[in-house]
């Protein structure tokens, strides 16, 4: 802990959340984000404990596994388990998907259009690639999304509530809270989401399976009804 | 000694910079048979790693700072320090494995010395090159010596899309 106090002068915050904290700082002369996630008071001191522990492992393992799987992620460089701290590689001249497809919807023209449309389709085949390899993101939304100049592919950013699950139930929740974000971050861009769908029915498996259980869950909402 | 100085690449530990990770490139190595005796034995105290198998400092580095970090804590998983840092840097966790693939064998040619120390390191190193019958050379050699094709196999990666992160020391 000592050691991180010390940092911490020249760890720059540029994020805090609820369950962590965002740094940019250098690690060995590389430019790092240092992820932390800080201990909570009102949990019991062992139970925080683990839940944290838990949380940071399970980030750092679904990052690898779409890494693996030819899917973009910051690379993890480090992972400290005594301060909860991950270290990985900043991702410089990117702009979130939110910002980019608003400065795109902002100025309406054929070549936006065009560019939005190879935007959807590339988020269609990164979460068909990702879902392949049964893993949820759990919590996507365009602002997790990077776009990098002069990079060809988006980066995924932040698993922190990311698990490993073979259900179409549990990947049709994760298509659908991006579709609730989606609409709601950027109005009347139903036809676009439909983009990112129809590509990601191209190359997932069991794609009709969850798409199907998309649209269940469109009527009953993300939480599954619990009766009988 | 002053070639020497200047062929050992220094990177000062993160959290405690006391101590420092110190790499050394040597090629056309002869008695790597002898040095792994030497290291067996607790003679010699640096982690030799087969060059092939490094495709950049900065893994070494990490790895270094990982293996201190759980030195540190008493969380290792090998016996010693240098041992451990060829295990973090293998992406296998049988640790026999991952000597066999970082490590040297009696063949290899190409090594890189790894040595955690406290304070100045080049007189250490100095006494650990004069064991090592090969050439020191500089560190940026590296990228012709490392072996990319054999790496690829060992670490199964589904091909695309890696040059998102280039991992590469400045």
């Amino acid at each position: 802990m000592a050691f991180a106090m010390e940092d911490s002068t020249k760890w720059c915050l540029l994020k805090q959340g609820a369950e962590a904290r965002v740094y940019k700082t250098e690690f060995y002369k590389k430019k790092t984000i240092i992820k932390e996630r800080f201990t909570k008071s009102y949990r019991h001191p062992s139970l925080d404990e683990k839940l944290t522990h838990r949380r940071t492992n399970q980030e750092v393992r679904s990052m690898l596994r779409c890494r693996k799987a030819g899917i973009c992620t910051p690379a993890v460089y480090f992972v400290d388990y005594t301060t909860h701290c991950i270290y990985m590689e900043e991702i410089e001249n990117c702009v979130t998907a939110r910002d980019h497809v608003n400065n795109l919807l902002d100025t309406p023209s054929g070549e936006s259009e065009k560019s939005l449309q190879i935007l959807a389709e590339k988020i269609g085949f990164s979460l068909a690639a990702m879902h392949n390899v049964d893993c949820v993101h759990g919590d996507l939304t365009t602002s997790n999304i990077l776009i990098k100049t002069g990079f060809d592919n988006i980066i995924l950013i932040d698993f922190g509530l990311s698990f490993v699950s073979q259900l179409a139930e549990d990947k049709g929740v994760d298509l659908y809270v991006l579709e609730r974000a989606f609409l709601s971050t950027h109005p009347n861009t139903e036809q676009l989401f439909k983009t990112v769908l129809e590509s990601y029915r191209k190359k997932a498996n069991k794609a009709e399976e969850i798409i199907k259980k998309l649209d269940e869950i469109r009527m009953r909402g993300r939480k599954r009804t619990m009766v009988g | 000694m002053a070639d020497v100085e200047d062929l050992i690449v220094q990177h000062n530990m993160e959290n405690s910079p006391s101590y420092s990770t110190n790499l050394a490139l040597f090629t056309n190595v002869t008695n790597c048979n002898e040095l792994r005796q030497l290291i067996v034995q607790g003679k010699l105290e640096a982690a030799l790693l087969n060059a092939c198998m490094v495709t950049d400092p900065f893994h070494v580095v990490i790895a270094g700072h990982k293996a201190f970090q759980l030195f540190q804590q008493g969380k290792m998983k090998t016996r010693t320090l240098h041992a451990e840092i060829i295990f973090n840097l293998s992406p296998s966790t049988n640790i026999n494995e991952s000597f066999k693939k970082f490590g040297i064998l009696d063949n290899t040619s190409n090594v890189l010395v790894v040595m955690i120390t406290q304070g100045n390191a080049v007189e250490k190193i100095s006494e650990v090159s004069k064991l090592i019958n090969g050439k020191l050379v500089s560190l940026t050699a590296l990228n012709t010596i490392s072996d990319q094709e054999k790496i690829k196999r060992f670490t199964v990666f589904q091909t695309r899309n890696f040059d998102v992160a280039p991992y590469k020391m400045e």
